[in-house]
């Protein structure tokens, strides 16, 4: 029977038709998925979920009086004393910054040479500390934490306008460097790399026993009690009394990552439109599928007509024009994910040639994307095939 | 199975009914395994009038019963096990699927039921004399051949009632008589009830009854 209603279907329905949707449908679908997947996976490199705002980093308000007298903006040995005794606070760390000159020079003889500062924070308060992160008194090797929104700065921002070659983690933690600490103390060199990349304090990180020690010895200033910045960790339900008294000391929150993501606001509007294009061309994908198919069973409307008219039932009919819309589906839907596939090979290289770390697994969302395409295709077609049999009967 | 129609009138006959009918707006009955002959000139509704039995059109006023039931209240899958199990028809039109064989057209048909129809088909087209033609493309037949091609099909079905829409349109008088006989046994084997529309000239079975429309 089956392949008699073949005889009198696939000839009406027209494979070249049925071939064309199916191209159509394979490249609608593929580009969603490919799309999704790169915004989310490029979501993820820029605005990492990982900072959890509890953890805010604190500076005094920089006024016209520090300029003038050259009074510094920092916190004093009493006002920590007192802040850190606040009960809204889970944890409490100041920064300490260097109080040397310090260059930094490329390993070999490329000439790159620049001067740097750095700053220590309490190991507790560094997302992403690698084990490397240790300096003993005696060590030559100096362990480095930059922020990461000086790699996406310089990838994003520099690199892209001067055409120079960007980098990824893993290439910048390859070089090595060496340090140059200077001082009334004297003069001391140590091999150097980066080691990790924090997303959470935007600064040049030592481990803070080096610092404390270069600032003795080196700089020869004994580690005041005094600090620029602090990073406090918020307990989770007291920001009203953290704010409250963040006013009242007029203290300010540091607003550093904001700047770095303003540069980032380009990529993201870059993504969005692909976004917005990958969703129109899912919901061209979807229209032509179901106009396909409405077309195709409103063609056969007479094959249909007379099949019900010897006495085969709406539900066989039904059930026989899905088999097609099954076949068809599955067979676009494989096509597609393989396609996908390669597209995303495609685009992790493509992203690690531009400096970012992205693996090739897919995006939970994506599948959910996908799955949800699927099943909204079948059913609007399924409503598509039922309604024309249907109307047909009557 | 009984057929009963009470009162119809097919909406585009209203008002040009004519006085001589015995269906249309009257009260009339078709008993189980009786033969009915209905005569007509063209115009009158005879193609309507099947339709209605066999629930491809509703578009009248009136009742029409089959087993005491309103035609209008049965489903569409009470429909196809009508037209699989009990009432067969031959279209004035015929209706067969032309880019199809003739016997693949029978096919259609005898795929529903289950078992091998394939030595009764090859006996029917042999009494028809159309076993030559039975691998041919139906649009290459000419209407008498398909004519009979559709008497085939109507006949491997189970059936109560069959209903013949001018049947013998464009066979000549040996052909129709073959087909009747051949009709005629299908009807006796089963011991189901017949009716036949015709212009008037037909008189291959032995009616029980003529009705005008």
């Amino acid at each position: 029977m089956r392949a008699l209603l073949n005889k009198i279907f696939l000839r009406k329905l027209g494979i070249g038709k049925f071939t064309l949707s199916g191209v159509a449908f394979l490249v609608g679908f593929t580009l969603v998925l490919l799309s999704l997947q790169g915004y989310f996976k490029l979501t993820d490199v820029i605005s990492p979920k990982k900072n959890p705002s509890n953890y805010i980093i604190l500076n005094k308000e920089v006024g016209f009086t520090n300029t003038i007298f050259g009074a510094r903006a920092q916190f004093t040995p009493d006002e920590i004393l007192e802040f850190r005794k606040q009960t809204f606070l889970d944890d409490f760390g100041v920064f300490r910054s260097s109080q040397f000159q310090a260059t930094a020079h490329l390993g070999g003889d490329l000439g790159f040479y620049t001067e740097l500062f750095f700053e220590s924070v309490p190991t507790q308060f560094i997302d992403n500390k690698p084990a490397t992160f240790v300096w003993e008194k005696g060590d030559n090797f100096l362990p480095i934490i930059i922020s990461q929104d000086f790699l996406n700065l310089y990838n994003f921002g520099y690199a892209m306008g001067k055409g120079t070659p960007q980098l990824s983690k893993a290439t910048i933690q390859l070089v090595p460097l060496t340090v140059v600490i200077e001082g009334p103390g004297g003069r001391q060199a140590f091999k150097a790399k980066v080691v990790g990349f924090s997303e959470r304090i935007s600064s040049i990180l030592v481990p803070e026993k080096f610092l404390t020690w270069a600032n003795k010895t080196v700089a020869g200033v004994d580690q005041s009690q005094a600090a620029s910045r602090v990073i406090v960790k918020l307990k989770s339900d007291q920001s009203a009394a953290f704010d409250d008294y963040i006013r009242k000391h007029s203290l300010k929150i540091s607003d550093e990552k904001q700047k770095f993501n303003k540069i980032l606001t380009t990529i993201n509007v870059v993504m969005s439109v692909l976004v917005v294009i990958g969703t129109a061309f899912m919901i061209f994908a979807l229209v032509i599928v179901m106009l396909n198919f409405s077309l195709m069973v409103a063609q056969a409307k007479d094959e249909v007509s007379l099949l019900l008219q010897l006495g085969y039932k709406t539900t066989h009919l039904v059930r026989h024009l899905l088999s097609y819309l099954i076949i068809f589906l599955a067979s676009a839907v494989l096509l597609s994910l393989l396609a996908f596939i390669l597209g995303n090979q495609m685009l992790v290289t493509f992203f690690a040639d531009s400096g970012m770390d992205i693996s090739t697994a897919i995006h939970g969302k994506v599948i959910g994307v996908a799955v949800a395409f699927v099943v909204l295709s079948f059913a609007v077609s399924f409503f598509a095939i039922t309604r024309v049999v249907v109307s047909v009967n009557r | 199975m009984t057929i009963e129609f009470n009162n119809v009138t097919p909406a585009p006959l209203a008002g040009v009914i004519s006085s001589t009918t015995d269906i249309w707006q009257c009260t009339c009955a078709f008993e189980a395994a009786k033969r009915y002959r209905v005569v007509a000139p063209s115009g009158k509704g005879k193609s309507t009038f099947i339709h209605y039995i066999y629930g491809l059109r509703f578009d009248f006023t009136g009742k029409v019963r089959l087993n005491g039931v309103e035609s209008s209240h049965f489903h569409a899958n009470e429909w196809a096990e009508i037209r699989q199990d009990k009432i067969s028809i031959v279209y004035q039109d015929l209706r067969l699927f032309l880019q199809l064989t003739a016997l693949q057209n029978i096919q259609v048909k005898s795929a529903l039921y289950p078992g091998n129809f394939d030595d009764r088909i090859h006996a029917m087209a042999e009494a028809l004399q159309v076993s030559h033609l039975l691998n041919n493309k139906a649009h290459t037949l000419s209407y008498g051949e398909r004519q009979r091609i559709a008497i085939i099909r109507s006949l491997i079905q189970p059936f109560e009632w069959i209903l013949l829409d001018e049947p013998f349109s464009h066979l000549d008088l040996e052909n129709s008589k073959r087909a009747a006989t051949l009709i005629d046994s299908a009807v006796r084997e089963r011991n189901a009830g017949l009716i036949v529309t015709s212009l008037g000239q037909d008189n291959q079975f032995n009616y029980d009854k003529e009705y005008q429309l």
